[in-house]
């Protein structure tokens, strides 16, 4: 799914929204938002990388692995 | 008791060589120094705390200083293997509108959220990628404290931890199918 980017920002696509997954999650503007509210799979991507930092957090060092 | 999460605290029952601080910082920070390093560097980094801890300062945390002293002995992290998030042959080639998008049938599968997958895909990472994955994600430290350690700028180690997230992500995919 391609999304106009605002404030002239040019078009992002998919494979360039999963490298800012992160930046979002981190609440850097990198001008994904409107994409993931439009695109399923992006979205998608979005909650399995939140499902994947809940996972991690279990893996308290010093804890069972 | 002294509240020894208080760095204030901590730092003036260090620097009187309390033996309960140094018991406190070993319990709270020692697992994951072995997480990251060789057992004879983190040995050595923490002779290297206690004799340099008369001249710490509270510019930055307790924790910043102590992992800035295990990456002086064992040397930055460097290997990142700079993967994509997810493998480009799942997102259109063709030139036009439509490249770059998800392919069909070619977006996230479902995922195992397992946590045994996420430790063995942890402790296989490019150091770098383990480094940033431990300390943000493992061990809850922000950002800031992060690049304190590692000298990395905020979008690099998004950019790193970013990598990293998807190689877990793309291990429970694979266990799902």
């Amino acid at each position: 799914m391609m999304i106009q980017r605002p404030r002239g920002r040019r078009p992002v696509a998919c494979i360039e929204v999963v490298e800012l997954l992160t930046a979002h999650l981190d609440g850097q503007d990198v001008g994904i938002a409107d994409h993931l509210a439009a695109c399923e799979g992006c979205a998608l991507a979005l909650a399995q990388f939140r499902e994947v930092v809940r996972v991690t957090a279990t893996l308290v060092s010093g804890g069972p692995d | 008791m002294p509240d020894l999460r208080d760095d204030r605290v901590l730092v003036d029952a260090l620097r009187r060589r309390d033996d309960a601080a140094f018991a406190w910082l070993s319990d709270t920070y020692d697992a994951t120094m072995r997480r990251l390093a060789p057992d004879d560097d983190v040995d050595a980094t923490w002779r290297t705390a206690i004799e340099r801890v008369d001249g710490l300062d509270l510019r930055t945390t307790v924790r910043t200083w102590l992992f800035r002293l295990l990456v002086a002995q064992v040397g930055a992290p460097v290997g990142d293997d700079g993967a994509p998030a997810f493998d480009r042959k799942r997102f259109r080639a063709s030139p036009g509108a439509l490249k770059g998008t998800w392919r069909r049938n070619a977006g996230p599968g479902p995922i195992r959220p397992d946590r045994s997958i996420a430790a063995a895909t942890l402790a296989a990472l490019p150091d770098r990628q383990r480094w940033v994955l431990t300390l943000r994600d493992v061990d809850g430290w922000t950002a800031a404290e992060v690049g304190d350690v590692l000298d990395l700028a905020e979008a690099e180690q998004a950019a790193v931890l970013n990598r990293a997230r998807a190689r877990l992500r793309q291990a429970m995919e694979d266990a799902a199918t």
